[in-house]
Parts: C-alpha cells; sequence; structure tokens
C-alpha cells in the first residue's frame, strides 16, 4: 500500500512539474526533440484509450484517498523529504515501481514520462506473452531490482490500526460471483470429460498429478465416486499437519493388505506391497491431496511415495498446489513417480486445505492466541490468576523499555507475597510450571544469573486481554 | 462415501468391498474391461507390445558386449580352490555408468540375470535407500545372498543341496557369520560330487548400484567387515559409479581401497543409446506409430537439455502413442502392413466418415479428376474402402522410401564439414519431417560441398550407402538376388520410376552401383594443354627465388578455363542425381494423404502432460483468471489490471505483484478492499472484506507466494519476483 502510495505523491509531484512544462512551451525547444513529443502524445493517447475500461470511480476514490492520505500522515513516508529524482536510493525504486508493476487500476489516469515507459514495457510484454498465453515468463531484472537494498521500505502501519481485530474466521465464505459460479462449474464439468483418459492413463501405468490453482479435492472425490468404486483406494491428506509416512505405509500394509505390522524397513515395505498386490491381482488407487503436503515435504516421506508409486499395480493420483513443489523430485524419484502432469485450474476455495495451515492474518491478528490464552486463563486458580497478572501488568508498563528483560523472579516473588498469592519461594515455583506448560510465560536467564519472566504474547493481545477479563 | 476430512486423521481406507481373503481372479484386468473390446485399444496394445518386444531386444544386444566382460572379469578370480592368494583384498568390477541414475536398473538387472546364469546364484543387489545403516546393509546382503537363488529356481536348488527347514531366515538374524557357516555347510562340506563343481560356480556377488548416493563410513566400515572374511568367502563387488572413478578414491581413504582390486569398466553414454534406441526402433519403417518433426523434437529436446534418461524418453513417447490411439478407432488403420485389409473391413461408416473428414483427404479428392470417382468416394463405403486400402499401402511404401531416404542422406551428409544436416539419424529426420528439405539452402549447401569431395571420400559414402541399400533389401526379400551389373546403355537415362517402396530402392541400388564403379575408374586429372603446364614448371624452376613471378604465373594459371576432369563430369551428375532422389524419396509426411492416422503431430496437447508448466499456469490463473474462467466480467485491457471482479486470490496476488520484498499487511488489506469496494469512503463493511482477505493470504500462502516475516511487524515476506 505504501509502495502504492508514495508512488502517487511522486507522480502528483511528477505532475506538477510536467504541467507547468507543458503550460510553458520552451522556445529553446530544439527540433530534435519535438518528433518525441509528438510520439509522447500518441503514447499517452493511447494510454487513455487503454485506461477508459478502468472503472473511474475508481480512480475518483484512490485520487482523494491518496490525497487525504498524503495529508494525514506524510511524515510516514520515506520519500517525504526528498522531492528530487537524483537521490540514487529513491531512483532505484523508481525503476522498481515501473518495470516491476504495472499499471495497476488506480495509477493508469497518470500521464507523465513514467507512463509512457510503463506502456512500452507493457507493450513488449503483451507482444511476447500473447501468442502462448499459459507461458510463464521469468523476468530475472526483477529479482535484482528487488534485492538490491537491504532496506524495507514500506510503512509502519500495522495491523493494529484495524478497528475490529478478532473478527471471527469462519464468519462467511468467499464470496464468489454468480457468473463465476457458473463458470466454475463448467471448468469442473469439462475436467469430468478427463476421467476416462485418466483411467486409461492409469492403466498404462502412469501416475497422475494435478495442478493449477483451486482446490482439487472436490474433482478427485468425483473421480473417485465415479470411477474407483470397485477398487480399494487410500486417501491420503497431504496438508493434514500431523501426517507422517508412516501412517500411510501403515494404512496400505495393515489396513488394506491385513497384515499384522509394518516392517521397519522401506525397502521391505515395498516389495511386500508389490508381492502381495501381485499375488491377489489387485490394483490400489493411492489418491493424495496435496503431495507437496508440509509433512510430507521431505526426501524420506517424498522416496517412499516414489517406492510405493513405481509398484505395477499401484497408481497414484496426487494434487501439488505449492509453486515450489517441482523441487520435491529429483531425477530418480521423478522417474518411479512417472507422472504425467494435469492442468485443472478450478478457482475452487481451499477450505479445507488452508483450515490447518496458520495463516498469517489469523496468527497477526491474534485470535487464535487470545481464545487459547484465554481458555488456559479461565481454567487456573484465583492464585495463579493473580500471579499472571501481576507479570501482565508489569510487562504492559515496562514494555516500553529500551531492553525488557522481563520481570526478575525475586521481584514476582515479593509482589506476590505481598498480595498473600503466595507464601513461598517454592510455591511460586510450583504455579510458574502451569504457565510454563502452556507456553504462556517463558524463562530468560540474565548474565547475572537471574531468571527473567516474559510473556511471549504481543503486547496489544494482552492489553486486549487484560480488557476483556476485567 | 464417507467423507475424507477429518481433523484427527489424515489417511482414508477405502476398501470398497475389496477382501483380500476371497480374491477373485477375473479381477486381474480390472482395466481392460472398460476399452478391451474397442479396435484402438487392441491394436494399441498389440503395436506397445511389439515396440517394447524390440526395445528389450535392444537393450540386451547393447548390454551384452559390456557384461560379458564384467562376467569373464567376475569368474577369472577365484580359479584355484584356495583363496588365500589374494590375502584380505576384495576384487570389485567398478562400472561407469553415466550420470543419469534411473535408467541404469535396466542394466544391473540384465547384469544379475547375466550372473545367475552364466556365474553364480548367488547375487545381491543393494541399493542405498535399504542401506541406512551398516546393520541393514549387512542384512539385506547376507539375506539375499543366502535367499537370493531361491527366489529364481526354487526346485533346483531343494533336490541338490537338501536344504535344512530354516532356509527362509529372518532378515535380522543375517549376519556375516550366517553367512560364513551357510557358506561351509553348503559347499566346503558338500558332498563329493559337488566338488567338481569350479569355484567359479558358488562366487558370492555383491552388487552396489548406486555407489554416490551411499553414506560413506558405511560402505567403508562394509568394505572392511568383508575384507576380513575374503579368505574364506570368495565375495566379489560390482560398484555401479555414475560419476568418475574419483568418486570412488575420494570416499575410500588409502586403509580401505588398498582392500579392493578395482577394475573399471565404461558403459555407453545415455546420448548414444537413445540415438540406437530411436534409430532402431522408432525411426524405421518396421514401426507402425510414427512421431512428426515436432513431437520429435520436443521429446529430444526433454531428453538432451532435461533429464538424459532414455527410459523416460521411451516413456514420453509410450505417452505419445497412448494418445495417439486413444479413443479413436481409425487409429486402429495404424497398424502393421498385413492387417491392414482386416482392419478397413472392420471399420464402421462413421469411422470411414471421420476418416474423410482429415485434413490430408481433401486434396487428394481434389486431385482426382474423374467427377465419378469423387462422388463415389464420398458415396459409396466399398468403394472408399478400397481407395483406403490402396492408400495405406501407398503410405507404407513412402514411410519404407522416407526413412530409407534419410539415412542415405545422411550417409553422404554426416561427414561433411559444419555438421549442417546434423550427424545422427534424428537430426536428419527432424529437418527432413518438418519441410520438404530439398528446397531449403542447408541441403543445397551439403550438396554443393558433396561437390568438392575427393574421389576416394565419395567412393566411400557410395560403398556404406549400398550397405544400407542391401541390409535393407535383405529385410525385404532375403532370397530374391539381385542383378548386379547394370548395362552400359542405363547410363544415361536414368530416370527414377514413379513407384515407391522396394522397387525404389531397386533402382536406387543398381545406379548407386553404377556410379560407384565410374567413380572408381574415372580419371581424376583434368585435361589441360600440356605445353601449358610445362612452362608453368620449367618457370619455376628456372627462377626459384622469384615469388613476384611466380605469384603471376599463378595468377594465370586461375585464369586458364579449367577443364572439368573426368571425375568431376561424374561428380556433378552424382550430385544431380542425389538430389533429384531425394526430393523424391523425402517429401514431408504432412504432404501424404492420411497421414494423420500413421503420424502423431499433436505435439501442444501432448507437452503439457509430458513436461507439466505448474507455475506458468498458476501464473495465468492468478493474473488472468479469464483464461480459465472465459467469463465475461473480467477481461482485463493489460495482463497487470485489477478489477472489483476478480476472484479475491487474483486481485491479493496481483496488488502482491506491485510490492517489493516486504510487505505491510495493513497496506495490503487497505488496497485490496479499496478494489473491492471503491464506493465506500469508510468502508462500514469491512469486517467481510477483511474476512476476505483473511482467506486471499491464507490461500497465497498455501500456494507458497508469500510467507510471514519476523523483521517487522505485520509484514510478509514475497517469495516470488
Amino acid at each position: 500500500m505504501f509502495k502504492f502510495k508514495s508512488r502517487h505523491t511522486k507522480h502528483d509531484l511528477q505532475n506538477k512539474v510536467k504541467s507547468a512544462i507543458s503550460n510553458s512551451p520552451k522556445v529553446s525547444e530544439t527540433p530534435i526533440k519535438t518528433p518525441r513529443k509528438g510520439q509522447l502524445a500518441l503514447l499517452q493517447s493511447s494510454s487513455t484509450k487503454v485506461c477508459e475500461s478502468t472503472p473511474k470511480h475508481v480512480k475518483d476514490m484512490m485520487r482523494k484517498r491518496i490525497i487525504r492520505q498524503v495529508d494525514s500522515d506524510s511524515n510516514d513516508s520515506d520519500f517525504s523529504g526528498s522531492s528530487s529524482d537524483f537521490v540514487p536510493d529513491e531512483s532505484d525504486n523508481e525503476d522498481a515501481a515501473s518495470s516491476s508493476s504495472s499499471p495497476s487500476a488506480s495509477e493508469e489516469d497518470e500521464q507523465d514520462v513514467q507512463s509512457k515507459k510503463q506502456t512500452k514495457v507493457n507493450k513488449c510484454k503483451e507482444t511476447i506473452s500473447r501468442p502462448k498465453d499459459s507461458e510463464y515468463i521469468v523476468t530475472p531484472d526483477n529479482y535484482f531490482l528487488m534485492h538490491s537494498s537491504k532496506k524495507i521500505a514500506t510503512s509502519d502501519h500495522t495491523l493494529a490500526r484495524l478497528k475490529n481485530l478478532n473478527i471471527d474466521d469462519s464468519m462467511g465464505d468467499i464470496e464468489i460471483s454468480d457468473e463465476h459460479k457458473s463458470r466454475i462449474l463448467e471448468l469442473t464439468q469439462s475436467y469430468e470429460q478427463l476421467f476416462n483418459r485418466w483411467l486409461y492413463t492409469l492403466s498404462e501405468n502412469f501416475n497422475l498429478i494435478l495442478y493449477g490453482v483451486g482446490s482439487k479435492r472436490m474433482l478427485l472425490q468425483k473421480f473417485q465416486m465415479q470411477k474407483l468404486q470397485d477398487f480399494p483406494c487410500v486417501v491420503v491428506n497431504g496438508f493434514f499437519p500431523s501426517l507422517t509416512i508412516k501412517t500411510i505405509l501403515e494404512s496400505i500394509v495393515v489396513d488394506v493388505l491385513e497384515n499384522s505390522h509394518v516392517p521397519s524397513n522401506l525397502g521391505d515395505v515395498v516389495s511386500l506391497i508389490d508381492t502381495q498386490l501381485r499375488d491377489c491381482g489387485m490394483h490400489l488407487f493411492l489418491i493424495i491431496h496435496n503431495i507437496d503436503g508440509t509433512m510430507l515435504r521431505n526426501s524420506k516421506a517424498q522416496s517412499a511415495l516414489a517406492s510405493i508409486s513405481q509398484i505395477e499395480n499401484v497408481h497414484t493420483i496426487a494434487t501439488m498446489d505449492h509453486i515450489n513443489a517441482p523441487l520435491l523430485w529429483d531425477h530418480s524419484k521423478l522417474s518411479k513417480f512417472k507422472f504425467t502432469w494435469w492442468d485443472v485450474t478450478t478457482f475452487m476455495p481451499y477450505t479445507e486445505e488452508t483450515s490447518f495451515e496458520n495463516s498469517i492474518m489469523t496468527q497477526r491478528s491474534g485470535a487464535l492466541q487470545l481464545s487459547s490464552l484465554r481458555s488456559v486463563y479461565q481454567s487456573l486458580t484465583s492464585n495463579a490468576k493473580g500471579i499472571f497478572n501481576i507479570i501482565i501488568n508489569f510487562q504492559l508498563e515496562n514494555q516500553k523499555l529500551a531492553h525488557y528483560q522481563g520481570l526478575p523472579f525475586k521481584d514476582l516473588y515479593s509482589k506476590c507475597r505481598e498480595q498473600f498469592l503466595v507464601s513461598s519461594d517454592l510455591a511460586l515455583r510450583a504455579q510458574l510450571t502451569e504457565f510454563l506448560d502452556h507456553k504462556l510465560v517463558k524463562i530468560k536467564r540474565t548474565y547475572d544469573g537471574s531468571e527473567n519472566l516474559i510473556i511471549p504474547i504481543e503486547t496489544i493481545l494482552l492489553q486486549q486481554f487484560l480488557e476483556q477479563e476485567s | 462415501m464417507e467423507s475424507t476430512v477429518s481433523v484427527s486423521k489424515g489417511v482414508f481406507v477405502f476398501n470398497n468391498k475389496f477382501n483380500k481373503s476371497k480374491q477373485s481372479k477375473k479381477k486381474t484386468n480390472l482395466f481392460e474391461k472398460v476399452f478391451t473390446n474397442e479396435p484402438w485399444y487392441t491394436t494399441y496394445k498389440s503395436n506397445w507390445q511389439y515396440i517394447e518386444n524390440e526395445i528389450q531386444k535392444l537393450h540386451e544386444r547393447t548390454y551384452s558386449i559390456l557384461l560379458n566382460d564384467i562376467v569373464e572379469y567376475v569368474k577369472s578370480f577365484y580359479n584355484n580352490t584356495d583363496f588365500n592368494t589374494l590375502e584380505g583384498i576384495i576384487p570389485s568390477a567398478t562400472l561407469l555408468t553415466g550420470v543419469n541414475q534411473p535408467d541404469h536398473a535396466s542394466q544391473f538387472i540384465a547384469l544379475i540375470k547375466k550372473l545367475r546364469e552364466d556365474v553364480t546364484p548367488h547375487v545381491a543387489l543393494v541399493e542405498s535407500q535399504d542401506a541406512s545403516t551398516l546393520k541393514h546393509l549387512v542384512e539385506n546382503a547376507v539375506w539375499q545372498l543366502i535367499n537370493g537363488s531361491t527366489n529364481m529356481d526354487v526346485g533346483n536348488n531343494d533336490s541338490e543341496f537338501g536344504l535344512s527347514p530354516n532356509k527362509k531366515l529372518k532378515k535380522n538374524q543375517c549376519t556375516m557369520r550366517v553367512l560364513q557357516n551357510w557358506y561351509s555347510t553348503t559347499y566346503t562340506n558338500a558332498s563329493p560330487k559337488k566338488k567338481k563343481n569350479t569355484i567359479s560356480n558358488r562366487l558370492l556377488v555383491i552388487i552396489i548400484p548406486d555407489f554416490e548416493s551411499f553414506n560413506c563410513s558405511i560402505l567403508q566400515d562394509f568394505v572392511m567387515i568383508i575384507s576380513s572374511y575374503v579368505s574364506s568367502l570368495p565375495i566379489v563387488f560390482v560398484f555401479g559409479v555414475a560419476t568418475s572413478v574419483s568418486a570412488l578414491h575420494k570416499s575410500f581413504p588409502y586403509h580401505v581401497s588398498s582392500k579392493l582390486l578395482i577394475k573399471v569398466f565404461h558403459s555407453h553414454s545415455s546420448p548414444v543409446y537413445m540415438n540406437q534406441v530411436l534409430e532402431d526402433i522408432f525411426l524405421s519403417h518396421t514401426s507402425t506409430f510414427h512421431l512428426s518433426g515436432k513431437a520429435f523434437e520436443l521429446l529430444t529436446d526433454v531428453f538432451l537439455f532435461y533429464d538424459f534418461s532414455v527410459t523416460g524418453l521411451i516413456q514420453s513417447i509410450k505417452y505419445c502413442m497412448m494418445d495417439h490411439y486413444y479413443g479413436d478407432n481409425v487409429k486402429s488403420l495404424c497398424c502393421e502392413r498385413k492387417k491392414v485389409e482386416e482392419a478397413v473391413m472392420n471399420l464402421s461408416a462413421d469411422d470411414l466418415e471421420t476418416i474423410r473428414r482429415l485434413m490430408s483427404f481433401r486434396p487428394f479428392v481434389e486431385a482426382q479428376l474423374d467427377f465419378q470417382t469423387k462422388i463415389a468416394l464420398f458415396e459409396d463405403d466399398d468403394f472408399f474402402r478400397e481407395i483406403l486400402v490402396k492408400e495405406i499401402h501407398k503410405f507404407h511404401d513412402y514411410i519404407y522410401t522416407f526413412y530409407l531416404c534419410v539415412r542415405l542422406l545422411l550417409c553422404y551428409v554426416k561427414d561433411i564439414p559444419k555438421n549442417i544436416l546434423g550427424k545422427t539419424v534424428r537430426e536428419v529426420y527432424t529437418k527432413c519431417a518438418v519441410e520438404p528439405i530439398t528446397s531449403t539452402a542447408a541441403f543445397r549447401e551439403c550438396m554443393t560441398l558433396i561437390k568438392f569431395q575427393s574421389q576416394v571420400k565419395l567412393a566411400d559414402s557410395i560403398k556404406d550407402s549400398l550397405k544400407l541399400v542391401n541390409s535393407m533389401l535383405k529385410i525385404v526379400s532375403p532370397i530374391k538376388p539381385l542383378r548386379s551389373t547394370p548395362t552400359k546403355n542405363n547410363v544415361n537415362n536414368i530416370a527414377l520410376q514413379n513407384d515407391l517402396g522396394e522397387n525404389f530402392l531397386k533402382t536406387v541400388r543398381i545406379h548407386l552401383l553404377m556410379f560407384l564403379r565410374q567413380i572408381e575408374h574415372a580419371k581424376t586429372e583434368a585435361t589441360i594443354f600440356s605445353d601449358d603446364h610445362e612452362e608453368l614448371e620449367d618457370d619455376v624452376e628456372n627462377v626459384p627465388g622469384n615469388r613476384y613471378k611466380l605469384k603471376e604465373k599463378l595468377l594465370k594459371a586461375t585464369r586458364v578455363d579449367r577443364v572439368q576432369s573426368e571425375f568431376e563430369m561424374i561428380r556433378s551428375r552424382f550430385v544431380s542425381y542425389l538430389e533429384q532422389v531425394f526430393t523424391k524419396g523425402l517429401r514431408p509426411p504432412h504432404s501424404q494423404t492420411f497421414h494423420e492416422i500413421f503420424f502423431f503431430s499433436d505435439v501442444a496437447n501432448v507437452r503439457k502432460q509430458i513436461v507439466g508448466s505448474p507455475r506458468g499456469a498458476q501464473h495465468t490463473a492468478l493474473s488472468n483468471p479469464v483464461h480459465y474462467l472465459q467469463c465475461s466480467c473480467c477481461v482485463l485491457p493489460s495482463a497487470d489490471s485489477v478489477c472489483c471482479s476478480l476472484p479475491d486470490v487474483c486481485v491479493a496476488y496481483k496488488l502482491h505483484r506491485e510490492c517489493g520484498k516486504h510487505i505491510n499487511l495493513y497496506d495490503w488489506l487497505q488496497a485490496f478492499a479499496a478494489v473491492l469496494k471503491p464506493e465506500h469512503e469508510q468502508r462500514d463493511n469491512a469486517g467481510a472484506i477483511q474476512v476476505r482477505f483473511t482467506h486471499a493470504v491464507a490461500e497465497l500462502q498455501f500456494l507458497g507466494f508469500i510467507k510471514s516475516s519476523k523483521r517487522k511487524t505485520d509484514h510478509v515476506m514475497r517469495l516470488t519476483w
């Protein structure tokens, strides 16, 4: 947002300069430059044509907001001090702005030298990308632009500025417009036509890997229901946070093949599965939702999966979502997997897949932390609550200190004694173990050997917690 | 069906009425029941079977020399009964396999087979994944040495040795001591009639196929242990090394490597092997299924620039073949020549209709002069069938000639400087299959270069090509003797008849023989006026130091019209003959009628499945969802613009693309809100937007575009650029 905005401030400035220039035409302008001006005008007209389709209200809206924001918190801006283009740092950023990101809806109304540059960039980009639409063109320059400066050039806003930080996460599903709903339905229906082909591919001992944005669970479930009713299937939720490769092997060897135990060695497991499946002439289907799930992201798990998929009577259908997922497999694994790749972009929300994930937003908003804090707190005895409150209050008061080390144990003891919460050093320690177990409190040792207590939760959350409790 | 969502379980089993105990035999070909009755499927199956067999044969051919060498080497040890001579030194063969490991499995399987047949039943192959600790390694090796042979030929062993019931040892009981005891009971103390077996019949061979992926220290210990037993057990190692011998030296310090007697064997490099596979199996008229130039290029590119895996290449070709045949009964015509009639007869009216709709059918119809035939082609199915059979035979002839001409061309072209058309059959093929080669600049350049070739060289290449033609003819008609002496009066009317196929080949052969004879007997000296010649020599001799004069003489000599020698004349005639042959024989496949049936050309489709571009698909989906959704609401003026109707993830993605390495969540949220609800100044329903944003961010995180960052509060790190 900041980058966004700062660019605007700068562009506004440039606009002013430019308008000033154009209002007072220079007499001294050399004839060499005039055609360039004409070209510029041409480009401008073309860019206005382009931006016709952007909603005007967005532009107006943005402009208004920008002006307001610039007025209100201009001191936030890194650029506020310098309006000159010759500061190297700034010009760096400017470049980054112009080439890495290209005109968003809100910025297309600007017609200056910048926009000319941008339209040029866009044009060549388009000519490259038009013919092959699905081609992903890597622009290595962006990498260097992004990593050229160590400084984080973003504003200091935090989520604390939001009014209602902790909205209930389950407050509603993702809104999808009706048109999109029908389109997504069509899309999935078109993928359902592939089912027979998939079966054919699987029967020829290839395995399937499905990729593309959107949850592919529903599709695979349909496939399983329509085509794999007669076969034993093992469905693995790769996104499940406490999944282990052992459970997968166990469910194949014990639940499907009805053995009593799983051999400890991977090679033995694979040969066991192979011989048993071959003996009874049965085909096993292994459906892995998110083969790139967190718990499967290690070479051991992947090589186990690869070895199992290699078995002639095991047919693997896997999905992947992470952009770097292909890095999981080296040559030998890939050759064992024998994947055929299928683009099944569904645009369906990753409801199940992300339900386990520690989302950044929820983590930041601390809803989870707060509720767990509350539930632990409620189970405490009143004395323990008192002790905890002391630590919280001390931390809130002293947080601002430059090197806040935490509340020294001795101070805590004396404070607790003052309030008649504990009678002995030992009793206090016993109470503290409770907090330590729940990770409500951390103990830090300082150089002089004294123990300091710290609550590893952000100040805002603590404040909120106190407000709610009192 | 029960749901597969749970907070306590990650793996779900659907037995689907399957019961291991009451297995039913009819379930063996479960899949096939879906497709079996389709003609295309049976044709595909039989064709692939054929190709697979051919590959197998080729494997055996290519490996045989190397394997024989190794087997001989292994045999050469322990020839005499007391094996103390080596004193703790283990003989070992190191097989340099080259980088690509997946391919080597077949090589080692062939080696094991060969060893078991020729040398000893006791062969163990231990892969790195089965040897995470020394214990596992020893257990695996010992278990395989003791039990391995029984897997192969149970009856044989049982009767001969009278095996004890504890034969099937548990793996955790397998130690070196057990091996020693077992060995002494089975061999050393065996009945006298066993004595006649030479020691090489009971060698113990341990194969380590992927040396580099083993843990060094484990292998070191293993070698040391084995070396202490080698006085009583005849053990031979075979190491498969992917990189170079130095890997062996690097991972074994002196005290270990001194225990090994290493001999190095080299295997073929994989490009050589690939060329062999392609030339012998796929780029020949015996294959029923052909790849178009583009498809072929894709597959070889994947091989050369990506994985060097021949197995992978074969799998890709298999996939192309599957795709070619899938669901199209017309493709059942793509079969062996002798089955064509039958296949044509089996086609239904619908199938014929599909054939009529083939792109290459139109020019064929237009070429028909007679209106009656034109109509009959469309109306009369029987007539059409007849024509179809004829055309397909013609096509087979064409293919036969085409591949021959590709190889002929290669004979002449492979040695010329700069390798304009390439040095291998596949390179020449790719060029020929894409466009009519004779009209390209490269071809013309090649021909001019041939015009400069010496007599000997040219004669050699003609001999080569004759060999090729002869071998081709031998395949086709092994008995028929051929007239080898062309009559003299044939010389001047060299003309190619219109027919392709075998007859074409025969005429080419006769002409080549003729040219060869002529070239061999031709005089090379140009008939230049003799006095001129002498004068030049005189001058040079008379004034040896006068460089200026010599120069002048030489200049004069160049100005003299060079009269062509006999050889030169024949040579230029030969080159024009070659051009004629190739113009006729190397017409690109897509110019032929019904080429769609035999040539697979749907590269774009298959490319996605073989190579896969998950990153590209994600980028497209997120930055331009219209590509997938085909909706009217999200058409964007440029790839980077944003509008409110886009799916939430796309909006978040596009906004995040505008940021640097770090993204401020709050500002991101504000931008997100501004895009979605630009009209509300205060945004009363901030909550709803916040939820949507949270979802979008979670999805982006799930997709791996961002991760949380500790560097600044409420910031995330961007992982792409």
